[in-house]
């Protein structure tokens, strides 16, 4: 008798054990896997420890843009407006997250680390004018806090030229 | 109240019966005849019922019915349009044999009609309490009727083994 | 034409309704325990966010399927189109007419069978309502006008009728062991003998791989199969339509369980507790192994099922038919 038809019998011994055991399925809401450090969700602007925004309106972000998603318009800092430590500063900035790819390239661009990429991901909304984020919500902290996994774990190690030397 | 609702349902199922079977001869396309032709077993199996043979009605829906019309769907919606009548048109043999059954069937009917109104048909048929169960009928088979049994049987198994001979003979002539 | 027992006609009214609406009912709560247990054999929770345990996901399945949008294409012949599913859905609730799920009750007055007609041929009419069940998917695959639907039906009616020889074939060794073709009587039989089973364990087999391959389900499920047929002959349908055929296809399912308890497993029979809870737990095996073999097995190819419908299971079928024959006439 050929094996073939044990083999489909100890088949349905695998899905019979499979029922008693624990599924491995990760039940979203109530468990939020944490992210990589480096993860690229929602765009953040910072700010310099005086308050000064870092942004000048240089626009770089937006050149870079591969989806040509980010809208700046500069203005001059006045004497008694003064926003960013340098000649300009970015009246309006938008970046309209339904057309963002989250590819980073803003982030690499920026010469002022002004912009870069944060971990929050949980950004649907009801309509898509809800999706344009402007500037002041890009400079506030994110509204709900997704766990991100520890920096140790995930940075990259010293090359070995650097450890020898 | 029974006998009334006896008439009522032999009297639509009857109609049903005759208007199908003239929707199949009558409908142009041969998917919707076959269509007819179930409706026309079905109430065959309703006027078997009410002649109180249940093993033939369900014997006939399920064999009949719902097996051999199946087989006649299967051609049809294959062929669909090809399937038209080759004879269609001026008036045939064909037409003249049809036409000279159909009358004989009809010479048939009168006939047993004025027959009973005579009183003059043989003795009629003892309606016992399992009339028309298996186990009556599987009697007959094996008892009064055994030669038909057989010999039906073996008009089976001869059409069984033409059409497996049939379905092989086809590669062997493409070989040749 | 029935037998003994005399009720009136109300009776059997109430009865039908009871037994349609806990059908329907069944066959809601199937889908929702295959999906959990397809789940759970395949290592991950089914539904679990629609009520506690999912056990709303049913009726947001059917609220679902009635608001979408049941699209009527325009090719389509329309009587034959819309009356397809509904055939399907009539003839799989119609063979529970002659299921017995009980004994006889003594309420009252009044005498209440547990079963909603006794005929002398219930086996053959439940065939017979398979039969007339292909139509439904013959005559609504060629009524959708689309050339998916047409292969697709015509595949699924091949099938069908190909394993419904061997269905038929398998229970005769039954109908020779309990000596008649009502299903009431078999279950009386079993009841005082022994659960046909055991002596007709080939006939068991044949006729659950006959009847799951009656029901379209896998591994004989190539007529539905997304991957090959886009979705066979309810291609196009949708909306409640759809809805119509799933429910068919579904109650097809339950309603061969029910068969397959009633020919070999005793019925509505066993100690302590009462009948129709014996049924259902009687049930509900044989749908957890059909939930079972879907999750286990993989498809099988066309030209392997038909092979295997006619060269292995008509054979093993006419065999086991002739060896109980011979059995019982020496014994």
């Amino acid at each position: 008798m050929s094996p073939q038809p044990f083999d489909s019998i100890k088949g349905f011994a695998v899905t019979f054990r499979q029922i008693f055991k624990k599924p491995i399925t990760q039940q979203y809401p109530e468990y939020k896997r944490p992210v990589y450090p480096r993860f690229r969700g929602r765009h953040r602007l910072w700010r310099h420890e005086n308050g000064l925004e870092k942004c000048v309106g240089c626009s770089l972000c937006a050149a870079a843009c591969p989806a040509d998603c980010i809208r700046v318009v500069a203005d001059e800092n006045t004497a008694d407006n003064r926003v960013s430590p340098g000649e300009r500063y970015a009246r309006i900035y938008e970046i309209n997250l339904s057309r963002c790819i989250f590819c980073g390239y803003c982030e690499l661009a920026c010469p002022f680390d002004a912009i870069t990429l944060e971990a929050e991901y949980e950004l649907s909304e009801y309509s898509r004018d809800d999706l344009i984020y402007t500037k002041d919500m890009l400079l506030a902290p994110p509204v709900k806090r997704v766990p991100v996994a520890d920096r140790e774990l995930y940075d990259t190690p010293q090359p070995v030229w650097k450890l020898e030397s | 109240m029974e006998e009334f609702i006896v008439w009522v349902v032999w009297i639509l199922a009857a109609l049903s019966l005759l208007t199908s079977g003239i929707a199949v001869v009558l409908f142009q396309n041969p998917f919707y005849s076959a269509l007819a032709l179930i409706g026309n077993l079905a109430s065959l199996a309703v006027l078997y019922l009410l002649l109180a043979a249940e093993f033939v009605a369900a014997a006939q829906v399920l064999v009949y019915a719902g097996a051999v019309v199946v087989m006649f769907l299967f051609v049809i919606a294959y062929l669909g349009g090809r399937a038209d009548a080759p004879w269609a048109g001026k008036p045939s043999l064909q037409s003249l044999a049809a036409v000279v059954a159909a009358a004989a069937i009809a010479v048939e009917i009168v006939v047993v009609v004025a027959l009973k109104a005579g009183d003059q048909l043989s003795t009629p048929a003892r309606i016992e309490d399992g009339f028309g169960s298996p186990a009556e009928i599987g009697h007959l088979f094996l008892g009064d009727h055994l030669l038909a049994f057989e010999v039906t049987s073996i008009v089976l198994l001869v059409a069984a083994v033409g059409g497996v001979i049939l379905g092989s003979a086809v590669p062997k002539e493409k070989r040749s | 034409m029935d037998s003994g027992l005399n009720q009136p006609w109300w009776i059997d009214l109430i009865k039908a309704l009871i037994v349609i609406n806990l059908v329907m009912a069944a066959f809601a709560y199937c889908t929702w325990l295959e999906r959990k247990l397809l789940g759970r054999m395949q290592l991950r929770y089914g539904p679990n966010r629609a009520g506690p345990f999912g056990l709303l996901q049913p009726i947001a399945d059917l609220v679902k399927l009635l608001r979408k949008e049941s699209f009527f294409p325009a090719n389509a012949i329309d009587l034959l189109y819309i009356a397809a599913p509904a055939v399907a859905c009539f003839t799989a609730l119609a063979a529970f007419s002659v299921i017995p799920f009980g004994g006889v009750w003594h309420v009252g007055d009044y005498v209440i069978t547990g079963w909603i007609a006794n005929v002398s041929i219930g086996l053959l009419l439940i065939f017979a309502l398979g039969a007339i069940g292909i139509y439904a998917f013959l005559v609504g695959g060629w009524a959708s006008e689309s050339k998916y639907s047409l292969l697709g039906s015509m595949r699924t009616a091949a099938q069908l009728v190909s394993y419904e020889v061997s269905l038929a074939l398998s229970v005769l060794g039954v109908v020779i062991m309990g000596k008649s073709l009502s299903l009431v009587d078999i279950v009386a039989e079993q009841q005082a003998t022994i659960w046909f089973a055991a002596p007709q364990f080939v006939g068991l087999l044949v006729f659950f791989v006959a009847g799951i391959a009656e029901t379209n389900r896998p591994p004989f499920d190539l007529p539905e199969a997304e991957q090959e047929l886009v979705a066979g002959y309810h291609t196009e349908y949708s909306g409640m339509r759809f809805g119509l055929y799933s429910t068919a296809e579904y109650i097809n399912m339950i309603t061969l369980s029910g068969l397959a308890v009633t020919l070999f497993f005793g019925g509505w029979g066993g100690p302590w507790l009462p009948g129709p809870l014996w049924f259902l737990l009687k049930l509900g095996a044989f749908i957890f192994v059909f939930i079972w073999l879907r999750a286990t097995l993989p498809r099988l190819r066309y030209d392997q099922l038909m092979r295997f419908g006619w060269k292995v299971l008509l054979p093993v079928a006419t065999l086991n038919a002739l060896v109980t024959a011979i059995l019982v006439a020496l014994l």
